[in-house]
């Protein structure tokens, strides 16, 4: 009953319900449907993010002119910490498209306690056809953005799904900055705006709200574009021979073409002894970065990446069961036949076990 | 449920959770029979990735944003179970009629079209053209509309009843013999264990229905009283070698060859230990002194023992020949005194059957602690079989009796084992598997496996049902 309370207390739950109409379209017939391949005896592989082709700057700085901040990890008990995360993943093909699904975590560590609370925004099915993606993407982008997309036509049907994802996730995320109050918020990606699906304006309002909020807005990424200049390798690589805990940056002013795109400082870190090498935005509000860096070490200590942000991606990941029963899902929902060798093809994976 | 793959003789089926089915269920998959033996989830890497991942962080501080529908869908592949079930055979059409005929050499069935499912015990025993009366003491084990099961007496030969202690087999064994009384059978029942005595009574001790079918045989009582009659050995239906071990008289003493003389002069008449102490007080050569005094001295021993004397045993199988049961109390007997009581009630059913030309179910408790050496148990299960005498068998340790009970067994009726070296054991009679026979380990108390002539071969999971009226004793006493 207790931990019942506690988790109702907790409750976010955001009105996502003018996302899901959009998902829902009811203009689709029936028809035939060529599910993935799911190997029971495999872990799933979330479809990896987009990863903005537009944020490929070069960063003119060498190692030697930067100056190596040592991190020293932080209890971070005392803080609220909040990370968020999304996955797309395909279900199927049909004749003018695919069958998708989407879904977010939240991740939440209240203050002086140390469990952590989950609550997810789906799976949500979405059908996108040859036929919808253009309206799909208008409304959804509207709805989000308050305007509409710089090019009223969609991407493919397959990069439209990480779209929808993302704005999905920025939904969740600009809603989340608005509630919560002198948190830490986690982000998975960047602080860029003004990206084909990311607009400065939407962006710089989050932060806004971050910061009035009190809240600590962290955009972590494992992977980014932006490379220096002296050797074309990723920015990452300026912590290569780094043993310890310790981060660079900001970067921002040794980013050649001056993009004010970047909505928040740039730095490269690494939390833990031997831990991995991670591109982190931090708004510019935020004038302690050290702080923030001992707290992420703070909240990193087993495998170098934050705890909450790690439950985030795990919880938002579909496992093969789940594409399996959501595969099922779409052929019910959208009334959809599936023909026999494909049958015969999801469940080969069970015979050989 | 669907069809999933063959795996030697055994098929693999996938149930949801909302399909009933368990362990002893009979699958039905186009007119292939095969029995459940194992209930598992599929053990993927994919699914127990799944159940990880949601163990991170407990349901209860969880909170899901889903359509139910998908949830629910979720929740049905984690919870799908894989069915193992050992092919028993086919359905066969015989004089228009279906019956199951064991073994399988075609498979003629489809993973797309054919649809397995639980075959009702009620159509089970029919293909196995078994046939039960109302008063059933058994019911099968069963997700679909489980039925009585009987254990008929014309289905009897050589039984083993085994199972641990504490599990059901001793109350199953006199629920059995209760039954085999109310068919008209007449059963003999070695007590080695005092736990047949209350029988004839009711829960407060009372005399009960059954008081009139039984009579109950102790060495110790010196007069009748009731049903309840002192056991004795005629002397003349006991060989002077019997005798002579009872009395301890050894084969190299003079008085050994004396006695065999009275008993070869007395051969087809007659006679009891007043005889035996006439014809030593008879032996006046001085060089017969000693014979004589060891003679007489053995005599009064053998009057202290109560158990050689006038018995009319033929009277009391007479007496129960239309249903009944003579009961001997074997407890608390010396091993000496046990061997030779038990080659006499053996001799003695040995020759009514012969005369009589009717069948005797002999139920002997631990035999193994007073049916001496291999021998004699060949001669229970050949000899004694061959003319109509019926051994159940009821043990604790199916490792303790020689290995032919086993394997000339008809019936194997096995209560809850743990113990996989015993279960190693019972699987060399070839009656059942090992996979069927590693259920025994999950089974509760009361509940057995049953296979052999009681069930046309086909292994039963069987719920015992309770017995009213009669004190069946046999838990074990408390402590305090």
């Amino acid at each position: 009953m207790g931990l019942l309370q506690l988790s109702e207390e907790w409750v976010l739950m955001f009105d996502t319900s003018l996302l899901d109409e959009i998902l829902v379209d009811a203009t689709i017939k029936s028809e035939k449907f060529e599910p993935d391949l799911v190997d029971l005896r495999q872990p799933v592989m979330a479809r990896p993010k987009e990863v903005s082709i537009e944020d490929n700057n070069l960063v003119d700085i060498r190692m030697d002119e930067l100056e190596i901040n040592k991190i020293s990890s932080k209890s971070t008990l005392d803080k609220e910490i909040t990370a968020i995360d999304s996955t797309s993943m395909t279900l199927g093909r049909i004749p003018d498209g695919l069958v998708g699904v989407i879904r977010t975590s939240i991740v939440t560590k209240r203050s002086e306690e140390q469990t952590q609370f989950l609550e997810r925004y789906g799976p949500k099915v979405i059908k996108i056809t040859n036929q919808n993606r253009d309206t799909l993407y208008k409304n959804f982008y509207t709805n989000i953005f308050g305007t509409t997309p710089i090019s009223l036509s969609a991407p493919d049907n397959l990069k439209l799904l990480d779209r929808i994802r993302n704005l999905y996730e920025r939904y969740i995320q600009s809603e989340l900055i608005k509630k919560s109050k002198c948190a830490i918020i986690l982000l998975d990606g960047s602080l860029i705006g003004d990206s084909i699906d990311n607009r400065k304006k939407f962006i710089d309002g989050m932060i806004a709200s971050a910061e009035e909020n009190n809240n600590s807005l962290v955009a972590i990424s494992k992977f980014t574009n932006l490379s220096l200049k002296h050797n074309r390798r990723s920015i990452l690589s300026l912590l290569d021979f780094q043993e310890k805990a310790s981060f660079v940056g900001p970067l921002n002013n040794y980013i050649e073409q001056k993009d004010s795109r970047y909505c928040g400082y740039i730095f490269v870190a690494k939390m833990s002894i031997d831990g991995p090498i991670f591109r982190v935005d931090i708004p510019k509000y935020i004038k302690e970065p050290q702080q923030i860096f001992d707290n992420l070490a703070g909240m990193s200590k087993y495998y170098g990446y934050p705890e909450e942000l790690k439950f985030a991606h795990s919880t938002c990941i579909h496992s093969s069961i789940e594409i399996l029963a959501l595969q099922a899902y779409a052929i019910g929902k959208y009334n959809m036949t599936i023909e026999e060798n494909l049958r015969n093809m999801i469940f080969a994976p069970f015979t050989t076990g | 449920m669907h069809l999933l793959t063959k795996h030697e003789d055994k098929l693999l089926v996938i149930a949801s959770r909302d399909e009933s089915v368990r362990i002893g269920d009979v699958l039905e998959a186009d007119g292939v029979i095969s029995q459940v033996v194992d209930i598992g989830f599929p053990d993927l890497p994919g699914i127990q990735e799944h159940i990880l991942r949601q163990s991170l962080i407990p349901k209860t501080n969880t909170k899901e944003n889903t359509e139910e529908e998908i949830r629910t869908m979720f929740g049905s592949i984690a919870d799908s179970r894989i069915v193992v079930s050992k092919i028993r055979g086919h359905i066969s059409s015989s004089d228009g009629k279906d019956i199951f005929k064991p073994g399988l050499t075609d498979f003629n069935i489809s993973r797309e079209t054919t649809k397995p499912i639980v075959l009702p015990p009620k159509k089970l025993v029919q293909l196995l053209n078994l046939n039960f009366g109302k008063n059933t003491i058994a019911t099968t084990i069963s997700s679909e509309d489980p039925i009585g099961f009987d254990f008929l007496p014309n289905h009897f030969g050589i039984s083993l009843i085994t199972g641990q202690k504490g599990y059901g087999k001793s109350y199953f064994s006199k629920r059995l013999l209760l039954n085999l009384i109310e068919s008209g059978a007449l059963v003999i029942v070695f007590d080695i264990n005092g736990e047949y005595g209350d029988l004839d009574k009711d829960e407060n001790l009372k005399p009960n229905d059954y008081s009139q079918h039984f009579t109950f045989l102790e060495r110790s009582r010196r007069q009748p009283q009731g049903n309840r009659l002192p056991f004795r050995i005629p002397l003349n239906q006991i060989s002077s070698f019997e005798f002579c071990k009872a009395v301890n008289i050894f084969e190299n003493q003079a008085t050994f060859a004396t006695l065999i003389r009275f008993w070869n002069e007395h051969a087809g008449q007659q006679f009891d230990l007043n005889d035996v102490r006439d014809f030593a007080n008879g032996l006046n050569d001085h060089r017969e002194q000693a014979v004589r005094e060891t003679i007489i001295d053995r005599v009064r021993t053998a009057e202290t023992m109560n158990l050689f004397g006038p018995m009319d045993w033929t009277q009391i199988l007479q007496s129960h020949q239309e249903g009944g049961a003579v009961v001997i109390s074997l407890a608390r007997e010396h091993s000496y005194l046990l061997s030779i009581m038990v080659r006499f009630i053996l001799r003695s059913i040995e020759r009514w059957v012969i005369e009589r030309q009717r069948g005797i179910a002999l139920f002997l408790e631990e035999a193994q602690n007073y049916v001496e050496g291999d021998d004699s148990f060949r001669d229970l299960l050949t000899r004694m079989r061959h003319i109509g005498g019926y051994p159940v068998f009821i043990t604790n340790d199916p490792q303790t009796l020689p290995p032919e009970v086993l394997s000339l067994a008809d019936n194997v009726v096995c209560f809850k084992f743990e113990s996989e070296q015993v279960l190693s054991h019972i699987s060399k009679s070839g009656k059942i598997d090992e996979g069927t026979l590693k259920n025994l380990k999950i089974l509760e108390s009361g509940q057995c496996l049953c296979v052999g002539k009681f069930t046309n071969d086909f292994p039963f999971f069987l719920q015992i049902g309770k017995q009213d009226g009669v004190k069946m004793a046999g838990e074990t006493k408390p402590l305090v």
